[in-house]
């Protein structure tokens, strides 16, 4: 029992670092592209930042538990199988990377426009603005968004649980809703919480210590 | 060394057009400093914004030594902006680096090796008097010595203009005097040609050789500072000089 519980909260760990990993290489070019072509900005270009935000708004919009089933033929085609640890990982990174895209947006959108100008001014490219100023200077803020994808994706992780990704959703699942074992299943809960605070708490922590802002 | 032929620029916000300058010419030479005055939203910024194509004229050309800007590619436009520096108001220094990784900043834009980039930094900290505060960083220091900074960071790369947009309205009295005689050691020393941007009389009194005064985007006059505010040819010009001694006076 605690050996099952203890390898169920190793694949909801590694589930979610890794869907969250996943999810940050897809998130953070979409962020960064929805931001420099907003108008007013380096690479303005109203048509991609109109197609890429649909897009993005189109992913978002679809529910998670929905994304999962009608993404089985793509999952199959990239992992060779739609159930598992593995093939769970396809559509909690696609279904995450959206959101991520949309709070990498908003950390930009936060960094002061004069550091933009006066990189502008000092001879910056664009992609030299995107590395050296605007990366660095929303890192604070980079993290704390990290930290909320981290947290949904235990959510997301655990309801992937319910359609066999393994983990401690599924755990749950099988013992609290098709056979009632109180203890299993509250013991999944108290792990889910504990998880959720511990990443919140690295997170608050890390994006502390980078931040020189005051 | 600078020169705008008939710029114009306007802005459309939400349908409506704002002239925010007027076929507008004017000349810098080599090695002066020249002060651009006028009064809030007469378009001073837009001007010296125009000046590094950091805002685009609508029509008119921008000469900056020598080099038609308008007619650059975005990469020859990029070089052609590590030889013109420019300070702002609000400083803006990267607060995720310290003050040596600010001024480092321009030069690893250029891809200059670390070993000279060090001697550089170093030499230009100490040049502006903040060798002791080269591990800082920009929340910990006072306006006028992040303004130190930042006109260490622009001179890094070496620029043969300098641009200043109301680069001492956030600092007192004092910190503005050390500021600009530090300016004019540049502009003598290095023999940087300064345009600055100022509402403030007695900062163009103290540092200019010549003046622009500047009112709804077109240029009322131009010339020696001396002979500008003595013998000041248009109302717009005495209005400027008599409302800031009223204002130094209460
Ligand atoms: N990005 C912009 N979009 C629309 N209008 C603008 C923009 N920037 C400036 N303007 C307008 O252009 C005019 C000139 O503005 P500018 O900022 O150049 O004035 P200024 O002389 O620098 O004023 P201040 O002394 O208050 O800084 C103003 O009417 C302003 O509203
Ligand atoms: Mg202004």
């Amino acid at each position: 029992m605690v050996r099952m519980l203890a390898s169920g909260l190793w694949e909801t760990i590694f589930m979610t670092l890794a869907a969250g990993f996943f999810s940050f290489l897809l998130g953070l070019p979409l962020g960064v592209a929805l931001f420099m072509t907003r108008p007013g900005e380096v690479l303005e270009n109203r048509w991609v930042n109109r197609l890429v935000g649909v897009v993005v708004n189109i992913f978002r919009s679809i529910p998670f538990i929905i994304l999962i089933v009608w993404m089985i033929p793509f999952t199959r085609m990239v992992v060779g199988t739609s159930i598992g640890v593995g093939a769970a990982l396809v559509p909690l990174s696609i279904g995450a990377a959206p959101f991520v895209g949309r709070i990498v947006e908003n950390s930009l959108l936060d960094v002061p426009h004069g550091l933009i100008e006066a990189a502008r001014a000092m001879g910056a490219t664009p992609l030299q603005i995107v590395r050296k100023v605007l990366l660095p200077e929303a890192l604070p803020s980079l993290i704390n968004g990290a930290s909320i994808t981290l947290i949904a994706l235990v959510g997301y992780s655990a309801m992937g649980g319910a359609v066999g990704a393994g983990g401690l959703g599924q755990i749950g699942y099988q013992y609290g809703y098709v056979g009632y074992d109180m203890v299993v299943m509250n013991t999944v809960l108290v792990l889910l919480i504990g998880l959720v605070f511990l990443i919140q708490w690295l997170g608050q922590l890390i994006s502390r210590k980078v931040d020189h802002r005051k | 060394m600078i020169e705008l032929k008939n710029v114009s620029k306007t802005y459309h916000k939400k349908g409506t057009a704002v002239a925010a300058l007027s076929e507008l010419s004017l000349s810098v030479s080599k090695g002066e400093i020249y002060g651009i005055i006028g009064s809030s939203g007469a378009g001073k910024s837009t001007l010296i914004r125009c000046i590094n194509l950091l805002e685009r004229p609508t029509t008119g050309q921008v000469i900056v030594n020598g080099q038609d800007l308008g007619q650059l590619s975005p990469r020859q436009l990029v070089l052609a902006r590590r030889n013109i520096g420019m300070i702002f108001q609000h400083f803006n220094l990267l607060s995720s680096r310290t003050v040596y990784e600010n001024v480092a900043f321009p030069l690893e834009l250029s891809n200059t090796p670390k070993i000279e980039i060090d001697q550089r930094v170093r030499q230009l900290l100490n040049w502006v008097g903040l060798g002791e505060k080269i591990n800082d960083y920009p929340v910990s220091l006072s306006g006028g010595q992040k303004q130190r900074v930042a006109i260490a960071r622009t001179l890094a790369s070496n620029p043969a203009v300098l641009l200043c947009d109301e680069a001492t309205s956030a600092l007192d009295p004092e910190t503005t005097l050390s500021i600009l005689s530090l300016l004019k050691d540049i502009n003598k020393q290095l023999g940087i040609t300064i345009v600055l941007i100022t509402h403030e009389m007695n900062v163009v009194r103290y540092i200019c050789d010549r003046v622009a005064v500047i009112a709804h985007g077109r240029l009322i006059e131009e010339g020696l500072v001396k002979d500008v505010f003595s013998s000041p040819s248009s109302a717009v010009t005495k209005n400027l000089i008599t409302s800031s001694l009223y204002y130094e006076n209460v």
